[in-house]
């Protein structure tokens, strides 16, 4: 039963030592200038330190997860539209039930103002 | 290139029997349009089409469960069968309650009532799918979907920090439990090779091809079950998986609390029945230990640290641990009383706790600190007609004999003694009997102390609240009756109705209770 798993310890393995040699060649490889700005930690556009109990945009935020959601649901259409055939009518109206959804959940955001920068 | 045709095998019968989640699903989009194409506040608009909704959405139900539904629709992942239907009475019920009570919270506290019916629309649907759920994915997505819509209405007061400092905490220590549940969720599947739940018992029973028959015995179920109960065990508020519930209950605003101690309770225990008591009633001795200690513990902490508050929503919260702890009881018992026994004891906690938070809403909304008890003070001789009910729930809740409370309870140890487990009951009646002194403190301050020191005494309790300055004249003249707002009347008598119906003619419920248990037992191969 162990042995199924070797493929898996086998694509561990390849992962992540393609991931270290990416990290390793880059060290030896790549130029090394630090500036101040160049060191700081990067999120999201925003500075990294500041007193917890602050008034900060969320704009950004906003979008990103407007921007996730859509996105996955949108990635559920390639699955569809490649089997869309041979699942027929009734396969085609259920997707335009779920972009009923979709879009009843964009015109909300949409009207909610979160959409405007 | 050929293709091959999948048959979509879903009829008109599989979409009959989700209809009523398909009315509350629908109902939430409608809701979503009105809030941003109808101008304006639009307060009562909102509610009354929640209401609305929501009835249709009973009576849907109602329906299947007349017809009896079916056993397994849309490829066997839910069903419609009446044990579902039962608990969807509960909930569509405690939704229906939460809502009336909302329009006077929502127009008195800094609250942007937009989304607010919307999501709890959202929350009613995920509970009633884990209600109906009859695969692992449902109860997860059911779960997460409720979970969300709970997340945001706790933090929905967005400029009180108690209410900011509920909502985050409830998302943090939730969505943790949630990852419990779902790792023993993987687990269980993983050992059983399947995510339907009839499927996962035909194999636990060995009668399945292809399931391994050293299954259940297999290390993985052990870890599964554990970790799925923890996962269960927190979103039910059972000890030690607690501590969130009391500032989540006292930081989310009243109406939603009130919707959440019950609603969501209902729903998880219906999950938690048909995945332990249906689904895994073949290794019963794995999971029956555990159930056993947990269960004792949450009746004995609910019930001792009940008796120490002196907030009405935090000790509502620890009576909600010790009540489910009752129900543990009963669930333990795993017999068809003790499952019928907790169908019955939702509907019963429906009315009387959800009662509780009528009376605590509207005082709130009144300007008061409606949550400190000491501010209940002769009450009874101010506002009779809150005074009482609140007396009616508050002696339900304890369990004394002609109300609902009683007779839950009564049946929930009945099982238990049934299966033999008289230790349980034993502990049950004791912690039951120190509840009594928490629940009758409220009823004595309402009523036996007098009303003329309420005044004084209550000025300094509430040093920052700016309305308790303008009440004092109000409270000085204590012969002017305030008149309730119709929603808040109808709210508590309903509540107080069914606590003592419920009560004194208890034999039909508890008929369709086990009616409903004969159908999921029956679903699943259990005699």
């Amino acid at each position: 039963m162990l042995t199924d798993y070797v493929p898996i310890l086998i694509l561990s393995l390849l992962a992540g030592g393609f991931a270290a040699t990416n990290v390793i060649a880059t060290l030896i490889t790549g130029p090394y200038r630090p500036t101040r700005e160049k060191l700081s930690p990067y999120e999201s556009g925003m500075t990294e330190i500041q007193p917890p109990k602050q008034r900060f945009p969320v704009k950004f935020y906003v979008i990103a997860m407007l921007f996730l959601l859509f996105d996955i649901e949108g990635v559920s259409f390639y699955p569809w539209a490649i089997i869309l055939k041979a699942l027929r009518f009734p396969g085609f109206i259920e997707m335009l039930i779920f972009l009923a959804f979709l879009a009843v959940g964009y015109i909300f955001i949409w009207k909610k103002g979160a959409l405007d920068w | 290139m050929i293709v091959a045709v999948i048959h979509i095998n879903v009829t008109l019968a599989d979409w009959g029997s989700v209809l009523p989640e398909l009315i509350i699903a629908g109902g939430m989009l409608l809701l979503m349009l009105v809030d941003v194409f109808v101008p304006g506040k639009k307060v009562n608009l909102t509610t009354w089409l929640t209401l609305i909704i929501l009835a249709l959405a009973f009576a849907a139900s109602w329906n299947l469960w007349r017809t009896g539904g079916m056993a397994s629709a849309l490829y066997g992942t839910v069903t419609s069968d009446r044990f579902a239907m039962f608990f969807d009475f509960s909930i569509l019920i405690s939704a229906a309650l939460a809502v009336l009570i909302s329009p006077g919270y929502i127009s008195t506290s800094a609250f942007d009532s937009g989304e607010y019916y919307a999501l709890i629309l959202g929350a009613v649907l995920g509970m009633m799918l884990m209600a109906a759920g009859l695969s692992l994915m449902v109860l997860f997505i059911a779960l997460e979907l409720l979970s969300l819509a709970l997340y945001i209405l706790s933090g929905f007061e967005r400029f009180r920090p108690r209410s900011q400092e509920a909502g985050f905490k409830y998302f943090l220590l939730s969505s943790f439990a949630s990852a419990f549940l779902l790792y023993g969720f993987a687990l269980l599947y993983g050992v059983t090779g399947s995510t339907s739940l009839i499927k996962i018992s035909t194999c636990l029973a060995g009668h399945a091809h292809g399931c391994s028959a050293a299954a259940t015995s297999s290390p993985l179920l052990y870890i599964g079950i554990g970790l799925m109960l923890v996962g269960f065990a927190f979103k039910v508020s059972i000890v030690p998986f607690h501590m969130w519930t009391p500032d989540v209950y006292e930081g989310a605003p009243t109406p939603v609390t009130a919707f959440m101690s019950v609603a969501t309770k209902a729903a998880l225990f219906a999950a938690f029945i048909r995945v332990f008591s249906m689904s895994l009633s073949t290794v019963e001795s794995h999971w029956y230990g555990a159930l056993w200690a947990l269960a004792i513990a949450t009746m004995v902490v609910g019930n001792i640290a009940a008796l120490a508050q002196s907030n009405m929503k935090r000790l509502l919260a620890y009576s909600g641990i010790a009540h489910a702890g009752y129900i543990l009881v009963a669930m333990a018992a795993n017999n068809a009383l003790g499952q019928s026994a907790v169908a019955f004891y939702f509907l019963a906690y429906t009315f009387m706790n959800i009662g509780a938070f009528v009376f605590v809403a509207y005082l709130e909304t009144t300007g008061r600190a409606g949550d400190e008890i000491a501010s209940y003070r002769g009450i009874f001789y101010r506002n009779p007609a809150l005074a009482l009910p609140m007396a009616i729930f508050m002696f339900s809740l304890a369990g004394f004999p002609p109300t609902a409370g009683f007779f839950a309870k009564y049946v929930a140890f009945q099982a238990a003694v049934q299966a033999g487990h008289v230790d349980l009951v034993v502990v049950g009646v004791i912690t039951s009997l120190v509840s009594v002194v928490y629940y009758l403190r409220v009823v004595a301050v309402m009523f036996l102390q007098p009303a003329e020191e309420a005044a004084p005494v209550e000025q300094p309790v509430p040093p920052e609240q700016p309305p308790a300055v303008e009440q004092v004249p109000a409270s000085a003249e204590p012969v002017t009756r305030p008149q309730l707002p119709w929603n808040i009347d109808v709210g508590i008598w309903t509540a107080a109705l069914g606590s003592i119906v419920l009560g004194i003619i208890p034999t039909g419920l508890l008929t369709y209770a086990s009616e409903s248990v004969t159908a999921v037992r029956a679903l699943f191969g259990l005699p």
